[in-house]
């Protein structure tokens, strides 16, 4: 035998015979306590990492999984640049390079409403459909529109995509109710939620109809998803729906219908997209059963202007219902109406006997427009329009009547931008005899490109 | 071996209580130092569950495990390189004085002496080889290594073990004088 070979049969020997190698009595489950708190990797990231036993040390294996790296590499690379080139900017865009989308038409001719597009500085104003009351989602991405003439029985609501284009029949509408018609496009843009009229029996045996059921369509087209369902025993009317900033909830007014058709107590109501969860979140009147319930941007609040003995007051109540206090008091010469939220959450807009007003939610005061206010010789109204996505500027809508009271023609609006603080200047966007570009359940949108 | 690698904890603490012994005989063969050995056992174990999901053949289990023992060997071996660890008989230890366990002792003292002046590289090639008692090919999986640079790594160890235990049988020389 070898020097070699015996040395190799005593390390076998010593090593097979290796008695005195007791691990510590503990060591399996401290490794096991260890393990515990560990969590699995990916098979894709281990492999990445090289630590197959099998076919990684081989050539092939080797040559398999440099080409594999390779292509995770490119693979990654090319997933960056797409992230890169489709992320929004890091700060939102501002009004001038925003598109606002409102309504224009004679208002002595009702047929000739038409919805068009102007950016935030005033430039390039074009029309982009006819018809009225457009809802463009907050993402920019889509719109939806009644079409046809505001005097006919029947018009149709309208799909498209934010700017416009791709127009697409949705359903048949009943324009006799138009004003009243309710609803509302998905912060996303994939679908819009709307209440169904339905027939009513009331306690006489008369038969009235109702806006008793809410749908959520796709705009992609096919079917929609009824999520709530017209209630068995008592007779309700839905209006002002508003979708959550996350697409997940929608506020609702429910009104319950008395025996004579009119519209009884109201209160506020959320349910679950999918119509999961419906659930009563104040039971105070609204000023109106139209009145809008604005989410504030994180969804954890609603803002409603509540009818109470002294007069309207703007409220701000959480979903959770734990909180409900008073951002603006009732007072003798206010009339809070039509609260919305600036994008950032900082400010609520809101209108004020003609005017309008803003207040930072942080803990300021209301501010009322000193230009803008009241109603001021001459018949000229402010309305709020809309806040630029960056939420520095408001949009607001000025109404002048020019000509006498009686007669329907003589609306001379314009389109002014004022700082969110109601502190500095104010600019025109857009004058335009006449604008008609607020309708109390659609107001006008102004959104990134 | 499939329950464990779709996250079953308790399946896997079954997989490795049975090799867990044979590991850290390994590893203390390889670092030579009972501490480090366990530690390195119990960072293998944690990271063969971190990465059990990569293993695609399950029957290549225990290859696989002893490959990752070899692999946080070595680092801790690379972290603590240059510190020397200095064995002495403990006082009062009372050997066993039979002739022939005299014998075995006195061979086992000097592989171990031997083993102890080989490179980490040539222990871990000699355990992998001889107490984990693969087949060169399985070596070559376990070390990570080409299979020729298994042979060669082994023929070396061997040689630098033989050298480092004939250097031990001779006597030591102060000065040209033989001190006995």
């Amino acid at each position: 035998m070898t020097s070699e070979a015996r040395l190799e049969r005593g390390l076998s020997e010593w090593f097979s015979s290796d008695a005195s190698a007791h691990p510590p009595i503990d060591l399996h489950a401290s490794a096991m306590a260890r393990v515990r708190r560990a969590r699995q990797r990916p098979a894709v990231l281990v492999m990445l990492r090289g630590d197959r036993l099998s076919g990684a040390d081989t050539s092939l294996g080797r040559v398999r999984t440099l080409v594999f790296v390779g292509a995770a590499l490119l693979l990654v690379t090319l997933a960056a640049l797409l992230v890169v080139g489709a992320r929004p900017p890091d700060v939102a865009p501002n009004g001038a390079s925003s598109w606002i989308t409102y309504v224009s038409g004679d208002v002595s001719s009702p047929s000739t409403f038409s919805i068009w597009r102007v950016l935030g500085d005033g430039s390039g104003d074009h029309q982009v459909g006819r018809g009225e009351c457009p809802m463009v989602s907050a993402n920019g991405t889509s719109m939806v529109f009644l079409s046809g003439r505001s005097d006919d029985q029947l018009g149709r609501l309208i799909a498209a995509n934010g700017d416009g284009t791709d127009q697409r029949i949705l359903a048949d509408v009943d324009r006799s109710t138009a004003a009243q018609w309710t609803a509302a496009i998905s912060p996303d843009g994939s679908a819009v939620a709307w209440v169904n009229r339905v027939p009513l029996a009331s306690a006489q045996g008369n038969v009235e109809i109702s806006d008793s059921e809410l749908w959520v369509s796709p705009l992609a087209g096919g079917p929609g998803t009824l999520i709530v369902p017209q209630d068995a025993v008592r007779n309700f009317s839905y209006r002002a729906l508003a979708w959550a900033n996350a697409g997940d909830r929608i506020a609702i007014v429910r009104s319950r219908v008395l025996y004579d058709g009119s519209l009884g107590p109201r209160s506020i109501w959320v349910v679950d997209a999918d119509g999961s969860d419906l659930h009563q979140v104040a039971s105070v009147a609204p000023a109106s059963p139209s009145a809008p319930v604005a989410w504030s941007p994180d969804g954890r609040w609603l803002a409603y202007v509540r009818d109470t003995d002294a007069g309207f007051q703007l409220m701000v109540l959480a979903v959770d219902g734990s909180v409900e206090t008073p951002v603006a008091s009732a007072a003798d010469d206010s009339r809070p109406q039509d609260p919305t939220w600036s994008p950032d959450g900082n400010y609520l807009a809101y209108r004020d006997q003609g005017g309008i007003a803003t207040i930072e939610m942080s803990g300021g005061v209301p501010v009322r427009a000193p230009n803008h206010g009241p109603a001021q010789s001459g018949g000229v109204t402010y309305d709020i329009g809309a806040w630029s996505p960056d939420s520095r500027n408001l949009l607001v809508v000025e109404a002048k009547r020019v000509g006498p009271e009686s007669e329907a023609e003589g609306f001379g609006s314009r389109l002014l931008s004022v700082d969110a603080a109601l502190q500095g200047p104010t600019t025109l966007v857009l004058e335009r005899a006449p604008i008609v570009g607020y309708f109390s359940a659609c107001p006008l949108s102004w959104r990134a490109p | 071996m499939a329950r464990a690698q779709r996250g079953d904890r308790e399946a896997f603490a079954t997989l490795t209580e049975g090799p867990t012994k044979r590991l850290y005989a390994a590893a203390r063969l390889i670092l030579r130092d009972d501490e480090a050995a366990a530690d390195a056992v119990q960072d293998s174990l944690v990271l063969a569950w971190v990465d059990l999901r990569g293993l695609r053949d399950p029957h290549l289990f225990d290859a696989w495990l002893q490959r990752v023992l070899v692999r946080v060997c070595h680092r801790a071996a690379s972290r603590s390189r240059g510190r020397v660890v200095r064995e002495v008989l403990a006082v009062g230890q009372a050997p066993d004085t039979t002739p022939d366990v005299q014998v075995e002792m006195a061979a086992r003292d000097e592989l171990e002496r031997g083993l102890r002046r080989l490179s980490h590289d040539q222990r871990t090639v000699l355990v992998v080889r001889y107490y984990f008692d693969l087949p060169l090919a399985q070596c070559a999986q376990v070390l990570g290594v080409p299979l020729g640079t298994v042979q060669s790594r082994i023929s070396r160890a061997l040689e630098a073990m033989r050298a480092a235990l004939e250097a031990d049988r001779r006597p030591l020389v102060l000065s040209g004088e033989a001190v006995r």
